[in-house]
Order: C-alpha cells, then structure tokens, then sequence
C-alpha cells in the first residue's frame, strides 16, 4: 500500500509490504541511484550511520513497469515530525542535512529536496531516510532546496532561539515552512544583523518577495561548487549559532517542586520496574513524562516515547538522552489534550501522532490531575482514549487532598465530587481490569497497572 | 539589477527536482552566494595559515624537546 506522503518525487515511492516500509525506485532515477553507491557516498554516510541504510528486495517489487527495483530500509520504530520535536533535535536535524549537502557536494552529487521530514529519529539520534534526495550534480546548477532549507529549519530555529518556541507549531500550518518573510516580520531588529540570519532569512526573504511571479527556470545565475560549498558552511555557521535561551517554564522545573519524599520517590520508582518486568512491552508512551526521569525506568528494556507538552521539559531530556547516545528512548513534544493532527493532502500527507505511534503500554504519571484541572477531561475520556492506543496502562491517582493539586485551577462543585478514587476506578473499569493496584509510600498517591478488557 | 529571461538554466535544473523555489530564491542564491564566498575563503585561508603556524612550532618544540 502506497505511503499517502509519497506522491511528489518522480524518482519512487514509499510503501508498506507485509507491516514493513519499503520504497521502489522508478527506472527514471536509476542512474542517479546508481552514481550515489558506486560514487562511495552511500557507503561513507551509511557507515557514520547518518543516512539509513538498506537493501536490496528484488521479490518483494511490485509489478508496476515503472519500478526499477525495491529497497527495504533499516525501520525506524515510530515516525515523527519537525513540529513533535525539540529545539535541539530540529537544530541537530538541519546540521545533519548540511552536513550531507556537503560531503555530497564532495562526492559530486547534491542533494534535490532538503525536507525536515527527511529527517527521522532513532532514540537520540538522527538520521536522513530519504535515499532519493540525491541527485547528481552539474557545474552551475544552483541548489534547488535553499528555499525549503530556509523554511523548513532556519526560519523556526532563528525564532525558537528568539524566546519564541511556539514557532514550531506553525510548521503544522505550513506544510512546507515557515515563510521567510512571515519569519523576518516576526524576528528582533537586533537580531536580524548576524550576517548569516541577514542574507539567508531578511535578504532572501525580500528577494523571493520581489520576484513573486517567476519561475525558477527563467533564472540566469549560475553558482560554481566552491559557492555552493560556501553556501552551505555559511548556513552551518547560522544553524550552530542558533542557541536556546533557556528561562523557567512551568514544567522546566518540575521535579525540583514536587512533593515527593525521596522514600516516595524510590518506591515509585521500584513498582514501575515491577509493573515493566511484568508485562514485558516493546513501545511505551510516556503522556507528561517532562524531562523523562520515570521514562528512563522502561527505556532499557522498551523503545520509549518520552513526551511533553512543555519545550524546555523536552529539551531538557534530549539533551539527557544525548549525552547518553539513548537510541531507545526519544523525547517529543506532544500535548495530548492537542495531539498533532493530520495534515497535507486528505489530512493522511502527514498523519496525526496518535494515528502514527502504537504503544503496548501507555504510562501516565502524575498527569491525570492536571488534565481534569486544567482542560476539564473527565476520567472515562481519558480511560477511552487510553484503552484505544495501547492494550496496558500504568496511571498515578493524585488524591483531591494532595498539595500539587491546590495549586491547579479549581473544579466547579459538580465536578469536583468526582474527583475521587472511587469514581476514577469505576470510569476506568469500563475500559480496563486492574492488575496491580499498589499505593505509594510516603504519599497519598496511587499506582495502577490496567490491563484493556477483550 | 538581475538580468531575469529564458536561459540555459532548466538544462542544469534537475530532471526530478519538484522543489521549484521560485526566481527570487535563485537570484537570491547567486548573490548570497557571491557574498558568503569571501568569508569562506578567509576562512580557508586563516586555517592554512594557522595550521602551518602551528605546525611550525610543534617542530620546534619537538627540536627543542630532543636531547
């Protein structure tokens, strides 16, 4: 079945066979393809790890004339995308992509589309799945993908970097990025001076305004390599300055305000690791796992997806897991009262998150309270919405007496007597036996380990 | 300022590229390109001479170091 994202680009396509993603490469991009292996390119950065690698499934070709042949990629757990990530994994994502410009550049290629979303993570790291964004180069050609390099990665790192970090989010409604004169409006006079955000984002945003009505073939300018390599170390230069000024978010603190004992907090610890060697899962998703100290309890034996809703919170844990070259564990930034929805053509062009990642188990800690507080989500929702991700919940009860919840807006009367855990067990039965029921010591808090009814 | 026609350019525009950036963004290009030139090669060039600076007194030192 033909991935819905995969229709732009001649050269192939993207399909699932059999619950595995594979792409066909059309007859038309064969010399280009052939050029990338035999040039070395595809060895050396499949080697460093930094483009996927694949092989070769001639039985598994479709029988469209126009398939050259198939290649199954190494699979990458979960999907995801520019607007779910961090600061740091968009700005380690561009770096990456200029990163194989230029060793493309060197080897004679060049790549045709510089797309965020050909960037996927693997834990903490990133790596460029599209194997048919190389093309071969010739002498003057300018690079096709400056614009969309622009947008996709320098225009929301330059405004992220900027106190504005919601400038992520507007990659959900710009499917091919930010605008650079949307982002050149939006930045700080002060800012707009470094030479390179001057020429790559204010200068090129101005241009591309000016000559609104052309085409790009009816231009006249030829750009020798050593520009094109010029070019490319000089947005380098501007992705790497690209810094995070990082001030107090509500959760970026988190668990320096918590309420928990440390004997509280090492017995929570203790049942999670009990709850995980029970049910043995493969994928887990943490709903407001904030810096992803509880994630790390599931991560050695689980891919894990470690989100938040808070950027700082996220960031904090990419940069952890970074440190700690965690291939199993990914942070996101997701709002699960807002999940990311499906966007582009039919809305399946880039799909909603929850349609996306498949869990065995969902972990929610210390978060019920908020969403009832906060967005009014009752507890049968959120047993309806669990129940229909992942057959396994582990979920903490923050009792109506507990200190973190006075600090939350308050209930209307009507709802507040049913916040209780009476009401949150029966709402939860609908959707789900308990397996272990097991309350924290220390703490007024309870952990629960439910198993989805058949 | 840009002289802007039919060119050569489509032959050097790739066969499948369906990125199309517009004329601004390649005229843009061309002289972003022109201009970020100039830092890269003193760029180059600094770190020539800084390596072979540096080169020149490791030797030194390693001389020096010699019984």
């Amino acid at each position: 079945m033909k991935e819905e994202s995969s229709f732009r680009d001649a050269s192939g396509f993207v399909f699932r066979d059999r619950g595995e993603v594979l792409r066909a490469v059309n007859k038309v991009y064969q010399p280009d393809f052939d050029f990338f292996i035999q040039s070395g390119l595809y060895a050396e950065l499949a080697n460093d790890h930094k483009v996927v690698a694949h092989e070769m499934v001639w039985q598994r070709k479709p029988a469209e004339e126009s398939i050259a042949f198939v290649l199954r990629p190494d699979q990458i757990p979960v999907i995801t995308y520019p607007y779910e990530w961090s600061f740091g994994q968009l700005k380690d994502a561009a770096l990456l992509t200029l990163e194989i410009q230029k060793r493309s550049l060197e080897k004679g290629m060049i790549l045709k589309d510089a797309s965020a979303y050909n960037v996927q993570f693997i834990g903490s790291r990133p790596v460029f799945i599209d194997t048919l964004s190389f093309e071969q180069y010739r002498e003057g050609m300018p690079w096709m993908a400056y614009r969309q390099f622009c947008q996709h990665f320098l225009a929301p790192l330059c405004l992220m970097s900027q106190h504005f970090l919601l400038a992520e989010s507007l990659l959900k409604s710009n499917l091919d990025g930010i605008p650079l004169d949307v982002a050149s409006a939006l930045l700080p006079i002060k800012n707009k001076f470094r030479l390179g955000v001057f020429t790559h984002l204010v200068l090129h945003g101005k241009m591309i305004g000016r000559f609104a009505e052309g085409r790009s073939g009816t231009a006249t300018q030829k750009i020798n390599k050593r520009q094109l390599l010029a070019l490319t170390d000089s947005l380098t230069s501007t992705v790497a300055g690209c810094h995070l000024k990082f001030s107090k978010t509500v959760w970026s603190h988190y668990y320096q305000n918590t309420n928990y004992s440390s004997a509280a907090e090492e017995h929570k610890v203790e049942i999670l690791k009990k709850f995980c060697r029970q049910i043995n899962p493969q994928l887990v998703l943490g709903i407001g796992a904030n810096n992803g100290r509880y994630s790390r309890v599931f991560s050695p034996q689980a891919y894990v997806l470690s989100t938040d809703v808070d950027f700082l919170a996220v960031e904090q844990n990419y940069i952890q897991a970074k440190k700690e070259n965690d291939e199993r564990l990914l942070p996101l930034v997701l709002d699960i009262a807002n999940p990311s929805p499906g966007i582009g053509w039919k809305n399946l062009e880039r799909s909603a998150f929850l349609q996306r990642a498949k869990p065995d188990l969902i972990v929610m800690l210390a978060v019920v309270h908020h969403l009832v507080h906060t967005h009014h989500i009752h507890f049968g929702m959120l047993a309806q919405l669990a129940a229909s991700l992942a057959p396994y919940l582990i979920i903490e009860f923050v009792p109506p007496d507990d200190s973190q919840i006075k600090k939350l807006p308050s209930l209307p009367p009507a709802k507040q007597e049913m916040y209780n855990e009476a009401c949150f067990e029966k709402e939860f039965d609908n959707y789900y036996s308990p397996l272990q029921k097991i309350k924290i010591n220390d703490s007024g808090r309870i952990l629960y380990l439910f198993q989805r009814k058949a | 300022m840009f002289p802007v026609g039919l060119s050569l350019m489509n032959l050097l525009r790739s066969l499948f590229c369906y990125v199309d950036p517009g004329v601004g963004s390649i005229i843009a290009q061309a002289t972003i390109a022109g201009i970020v030139s100039v830092v890269y090669t003193l760029k180059l060039y600094g770190q020539k001479i800084k390596s072979f600076f540096s080169g020149f007194f490791k030797t030194k030192k390693q001389d020096s170091a010699r019984p």
